[in-house]
């Protein structure tokens, strides 16, 4: 799972049905340490806010993790939030 | 997921009959620190109504077949929401209502 | 499945309710050399590894499934092993001691 910051949120009045209730989070990514690219992810912990250190997972997982019923094409995910006294 | 935007769209008439019935619509990167167009140009599939000029979220890979109208179909990326806001530490970054089209 | 080197461990009290229990550490890519390559990345720990370990990395969600011993789980980085040696073009490399 890949690690990054959060920083903002995307709102989208239109968008697929499977992603009502889900928050939109806008991610910084860390690679190494260093901030990289801006990234969209799905908040899956429900709980993630500006400036908590995230992991997140990609690809098929990232949508099951969301709903096993209902998987919403989220390709990115939120899986957790790192306890930011132990970063 | 990461933001396009539409900036046109694309007829086949001999395709895949898997992909028929399906909106293909071209579609360019955005870049979200500074909200230009950066990177090339691909094929995406609409499952929202999107139109040209509009900036959208898509998700790719499996991800992408998550949708009602892309379920078994062969879609390597697919757009999922019609942007209305990016909001980044406390800034509006794009407001829809305050953007141009960018065509 | 590539090597790996366990870089710290991962407190997370906010997660995933299936993760609940179980050890998740920091792992970066090692190439044949044992040089770091790639990003450093969040792993659920099937090995018991510890930091410094030079691992197996596996990046799969079935193969988590079953190193983990459960087949309703939802993952991607696993370390299902640490490496004592591997052996390559006749070279032998020792990974812990």
């Amino acid at each position: 799972m890949n690690i990054g910051r959060v920083v903002g949120t995307v709102v989208c009045t239109v968008k697929t049905p499977a992603f009502q209730g889900i928050k939109l989070m806008v991610v910084r990514q860390l690679v190494n340490g260093l901030e990289k690219g801006l990234v969209i992810a799905c908040d899956g912990t429900r709980q993630a806010g500006i400036g908590d250190t995230v992991y997140m997972i990609g690809r098929a997982e990232a949508a099951l993790m969301l709903s096993r019923d209902n998987p919403p094409p989220s390709d990115l995910t939120i899986a957790g939030i790192i306890d930011p006294e132990t970063l | 997921m990461q933001l396009a935007r539409v900036i046109g769209s694309v007829v086949s008439t001999r395709k895949s009959e898997r992909l028929e019935g399906l909106k293909l619509l071209v579609a360019v990167p955005i870049d979200m620190d500074t909200m230009q167009e950066k990177g090339a140009p691909f094929v995406t599939v609409d499952t929202v109504g999107a139109g040209e000029g509009e900036i959208v979220m898509w998700a790719g890979g499996s991800s992408s077949r998550q949708t009602d109208l892309t379920t078994g179909k062969p879609v390597d990326s697919s757009i999922v929401g019609i942007v209305d806001f990016v909001d980044v530490l406390g800034a509006r970054k794009y407001d829809k209502s305050k953007a141009e089209s960018g065509l | 499945m590539k090597l790996g080197r366990v870089t710290g461990t991962v407190v997370s009290t906010v997660k995933y309710e299936p993760y609940r229990g179980m050890k998740m550490l920091k792992v970066r890519n090692l190439d044949l050399n044992l040089h770091e390559v790639g990003e450093e990345v969040v792993a659920l720990d099937a090995a018991n590894a510890g930091v410094g370990d030079i691992v197996l990395l596996n990046n799969d969600g079935g193969s988590a499934q079953m190193v983990l011993q459960d087949k309703t789980l939802i993952a991607s980085v696993t370390i299902c092993g640490v490496i004592d040696s591997f052996t390559c073009r006749g070279r032998t490399t020792r990974c812990h001691g």
